[in-house]
């Protein structure tokens, strides 16, 4: 550099007023606020070396305020609806079409693998896994290729007497009832439901599923986990004009079944043959005019003597699945409706959670979840993921 | 083929139990039309359909949902991933069993019956959703439901995208 310079005489004195230039320069880089060089200043003694390895675990007893959630990424997640920003203390890891439940003792999970991801030789399987760990610790192989695949709804696995039942539904399209012996942990019975789908618990070792031909049947299970008895109600779904859902929500032991054209369907479920009750209007007849009806996938939930249900203004044939646009608030004994709001984002899956201050939990169109209180403030909305694709919300009380 | 006779055998079963006979033989009918088109669906018909010279009559975009055949269609359209309405895409396999659906043709004002016959066994491609209803029954119904992974009979089993095949002119229900 030096020797460069010198060769030039007559320019030396250029070169040396550009470096003076581009010494400067440097020196006011080197001591411009915003790199000044940190220092130890306050804190004498450096930050601690960390333990590694360190899992979370959650708390043996859950807050009221935990969910968990479904989605099409094989995972079931446990969120905290209170939680400001992220909510997700873990996810469970699963396949497609898996289905969550809860046992008075821990989680269980319905699963349905390949042996190759997409195709291969098939696996149904039931995961028990630890709420505290989220790891599973021991599972049941199911009657292979059984399980019936749908997009997660109530019903699909569903626990009786006391959790020593495990029921199944099967769908090959052929429909059944696997029952498993939970003390044994072994698949003891296959029950056919001919032209019936799903499973609703009655009291002790029986169970009812709803029928094509506008029936409801009970079963009750016998100590070999064949059907001991059968019994068909009479015909109370108008399929052709004004169906149930097949969702519902539970107060006590009355099932709330909502419909197509905007009427409830109680079932007494306390004993151990479904009663279905006297339906009742979720609408008044102008509101009927208008359109108003039931609309979503998970479209009620209920806590403390109080229905919740999505609905949707203008219904048409075939808006049973639309998002609902508000959540109507009903008083179950005085079949009467106690309140209105209209939701943040439309949405079509809802759940409730109990305990001092229950929350309304919504999956919205829009894939967050809005929270509000059951008066209908929202709380905030939530993000599970990047992307998710919500398909039910396990309500865990 | 013998999953769909123990089915048929089982749901006419169950049906005959538990169904009036006016009614039964209705039911009867919408189980038949899926059975119908098990062995007899020709690529021929969906090939004269997709034809330059039918193209009127069989109006509308096939990767839209608002396409008339996805009147109850629930899914995600074959159309939008290397298939077409009428064919699964390369890697999937067409399931011999599906939930049916009637749409009118707003060309010719006729009301087809629809067979979603879903593709299975490749991964999913998720550029068009569809959660069309019309129609549509809960589980219970199974054959007009679209909540049912129909991916049965197959020997590839997880979800890709779903078709929407003419069976035939819908009967007119005169009750």
């Amino acid at each position: 550099m030096a020797r460069s310079l010198s060769m030039t005489s007559s320019k030396t004195g250029q070169a040396g007023k550009w470096a003076l230039v581009l010494g400067l320069a440097a020196m006011v880089q080197a001591c411009s606020p915003a790199e000044e060089e940190a220092t130890p200043g306050d804190f004498p003694e450096p930050l601690a070396a960390e333990e590694l390895m360190v899992v979370e675990t959650l708390p043996a007893d859950y807050p009221d305020h935990y969910l968990v959630v479904g989605d099409w990424d094989h995972r079931f997640s446990v969120i905290d609806l209170t939680a400001e920003k992220y909510p997700v203390l873990g996810n469970i890891g699963t396949s497609q079409e898996s289905i969550f439940t809860k046992s008075a003792t821990g989680f269980l999970t319905a699963s349905t693998y390949f042996s190759r991801g997409f195709y291969g030789e098939r696996t149904d399987v039931i995961a028990f896994i630890d709420p505290t760990t989220l790891l599973p610790t021991g599972e049941i192989e199911l009657p292979q290729g059984k399980r019936g695949l749908f997009v997660p709804v109530n019903g699909m696995t569903e626990l009786i007497d006391e959790d020593r039942l495990l029921l199944v539904f099967n769908f090959t399209p052929a429909s059944s009832v696997s029952v498993i012996d939970m003390e044994n942990r072994a698949v003891i019975a296959e029950i056919p439901i001919p032209g019936c789908s799903l499973i609703y618990p009655l009291a002790g070792r029986s169970f009812a599923t709803l029928c094509s031909s506008g029936s409801i049947v009970s079963y009750t299970v016998g100590d070999d986990g064949a059907a001991a008895s059968e019994t068909i109600s009479e015909r109370f779904n108008d399929i052709e004009n004004d169906p149930i859902h097949e969702k519902y929500a539970r107060l006590g032991d009355i099932d709330y079944f909502p419909s197509f054209d905007g009427n409830i369907q109680p079932i007494d479920m306390s004993g151990d043959i479904a009663q279905p009750l006297d339906p009742w209007p979720l609408v008044s007849s102008r509101e009927h005019a208008e359109g108003w009806r039931p609309a979503g996938w998970q479209l009620i939930a209920a806590l403390d003597g109080r229905l919740y249900v999505l609905m949707l203004k203008d219904g048409s044939n075939g808006s049973h699945e639309d998002p609902g646009t508000e959540v109507w608030v009903f008083d179950a004994a005085a079949k009467a409706r106690y309140g209105r709001f209209k939701l943040e984002t439309p949405g079509s899956y809802i759940a409730v959670t109990g305990g001092e201050a229950p929350l309304l939990a919504v999956a919205n169109k829009e894939n967050g979840i809005d929270v509000y209180d059951l008066a209908g403030a929202h709380q905030r909305t939530l993000r599970i993921s990047y992307n998710p694709a919500i398909n039910w919300l396990y309500a865990l009380k | 083929m013998s999953i769909l006779d123990k089915f048929t055998e089982q749901a006419s079963r169950g049906i005959a139990r538990k169904t009036s006979r006016r009614s039964f033989l209705t039911r009867l009918g919408t189980v038949l039309v899926g059975a119908a088109a098990i062995p007899v669906l020709p690529v021929a018909r969906s090939a004269g359909a997709q034809s330059g010279e039918a193209m009127s009559q069989d109006p509308g975009d096939p990767t839209s949902c608002d396409y008339w055949r996805y009147c109850a269609l629930g899914g995600l359209l074959c159309s939008c991933c290397g298939g077409s309405a009428t064919s699964c895409p390369a890697g999937s396999e067409m399931s011999p069993v599906a939930w049916v659906g009637t749409c009118q043709n707003p060309a010719d004002g006729r009301k087809y019956i629809i067979s979603y016959n879903d593709c299975c066994g490749a991964p999913a491609c998720n550029n068009c959703g569809c959660n069309n209803n019309e129609g549509e029954k809960p589980a219970y119904r199974p054959q007009l439901n679209n909540g049912i992974l129909w991916c049965l009979g197959t020997e590839k089993q997880t979800y890709t995208c779903t078709t929407a095949i003419i069976l035939g002119v819908a009967l007119d229900d005169a009750g």
